[in-house]
């Protein structure tokens, strides 16, 4: 009896924890870029700003929050800028992030107590948009249609995902500062460039989703 | 977090208020400067008590100062006297909420969440019927006590209102209001914020007491 009661109680604790989607990724074809065209193809390496419209879900636990979002992404100098919204258009906040930093530049007054909001976000940011980043000393597996950077980190590793396409998949960091997941899907191209118009974030110490779909794309000259 | 899960809560039944408050100037059919305003008090009641169902397409044109971006949204407006409401977001994403009576329920496509409130349970959904009854009832002094008012021009009569609550002040610059040629319904609200970012809602086709669908007031599927 004690049996069925702990496998209720799993899968009521598994009810409350954000799911971590499965990715597909294509198989009829075989990767063969080498680790410099991989590097040199991703959208976050290539120097563009870029300015997004966005639909956010954030879960938190069992919480559902969706918000609208417009982020101005500057590749270049390493910097994004979010204006999150609720869905009436009211903004909520407006937060800059650097690699190293945020700076909340305003915030409903509510908001603007609540501790850890704007290091909490920008920290999601960061890890989807500015860094870690792949580098040229990671190491490298080709895995037929997929490829593999990585590198090992205090108490675990980072790795990068790409499928055939070159395109970034999949970014996992498990160590000691933290345990988390970003996919990138449904990438499309835009000015030459290729962006995933939904990416899926899912930080496993802290049961957070952050799932972003990006709904306009403009790149400014 | 669950503070910051309520708060932003909040704030969206704050903003939902505001939102009401001006889109509910559909059931007054026309206002005018100081002097004019006393005279058309009459007509506003003798026209709001005519009217049985409003609806109309939006759209919702959000404009960013600093990125100097402007974000369309598109929807829906539907009203029944004497209680009746639907506000709804079609795209970029669904979204929205129904009121009947001191009842309703509210809807979000991202998050496939729906969720019921009472006004007597939920005070800021009270407060937004409380907003519902006023204009039902062409409160105008409960609009006053809440408004200061400009008129901006008389053809087409465009108002202009400024928040008298220091806590909507804080927030709100001030609402604009544009009125249809023969002041029949209002065609624009634009809410301007402290901050300089704003919001243009065009009512696009205003029907006046039609036949609304048995499921007007409805949570749709998705």
């Amino acid at each position: 009896m004690s049996r069925i009661y702990v496998l209720l109680l799993l899968l009521v604790l598994a009810g409350c924890v954000p799911t971590t989607p499965s990715q597909q990724l294509p198989q009829d074809c075989s990767a063969t870029a080498s680790v410099e065209q991989l590097l040199s193809h991703s959208w976050l390496t290539q120097g563009g700003v870029w300015r997004l419209r966005q639909l956010t879900l954030l879960e938190i636990g069992p919480k559902k929050i969706p918000l609208e979002g417009f982020l101005r992404l500057d590749t270049a100098n390493k910097q994004a800028r979010l204006v999150a919204m609720n869905e009436m258009g009211v903004v909520l906040f407006d937060l800059l992030v650097t690699e190293d930093g945020q700076q909340l530049k305003r915030a409903i007054p509510q908001l603007q107590q609540v501790k850890g909001l704007a290091t909490g976000v920008a920290q999601s940011l960061r890890q989807i948009f500015l860094q870690p980043r792949p580098a040229e000393s990671d190491r490298f597996e080709n895995l037929d249609s997929r490829q593999k950077l990585w590198r090992s980190i205090p108490g675990g590793y980072l790795r990068f995902i790409y499928d055939c396409h070159s395109d970034l998949r999949t970014v996992r960091f498990s160590g000691d500062s933290g345990d988390w997941r970003v996919a990138y899907n449904d990438y499309q191209t835009f000015a030459e460039s290729r962006l995933p118009l939904e990416i899926v974030m899912n930080d496993y110490r802290h049961s957070v989703k952050l799932s972003l779909w990006i709904r306009e794309v403009k790149g400014e000259k | 977090m669950d503070c910051l899960i309520f708060l932003l809560k909040d704030n969206i039944g704050r903003t939902m208020k505001c939102f009401l408050l001006t889109c509910l100037f559909f059931m007054i059919p026309v206002l005018g400067s100081a002097d004019e305003l006393s005279n058309l008090l009459g007509e506003l009641k003798t026209a709001a008590a005519t009217t049985e169902t409003l609806s109309s397409p939006f759209v919702q044109e959000k404009y960013l100062d600093i990125f100097d971006e402007k974000l369309l949204s598109q929807g829906q407006f539907v009203y029944r006297k004497p209680d009746q409401l639907r506000w709804e977001l079609l795209s970029p994403v669904a979204s929205g909420f129904i009121l009947q009576g001191d009842k309703g329920e509210r809807w979000n496509s991202l998050s496939h969440e729906r969720e019921s409130f009472s006004v007597k349970n939920d005070p800021v959904m009270g407060m937004i019927a409380r907003q519902l009854l006023a204009w039902a009832q062409v409160d105008l002094d409960w609009l006053q006590q809440r408004y200061r008012m400009e008129l901006v021009t008389s053809e087409p009569v465009i108002l202009k209102l400024y928040p008298l609550d220091p806590g909507e002040a804080g927030f709100i610059h001030h609402l604009q209001v544009r009125f249809s040629p023969d002041n029949s319904h209002v065609t624009e609200v634009l809410m301007v914020e402290q901050g300089g970012d704003s919001t243009l809602i065009r009512f696009t086709a205003v029907k006046i007491n039609a036949t609304l669908p048995p499921n007007a007031f409805q949570v749709p599927n998705f």
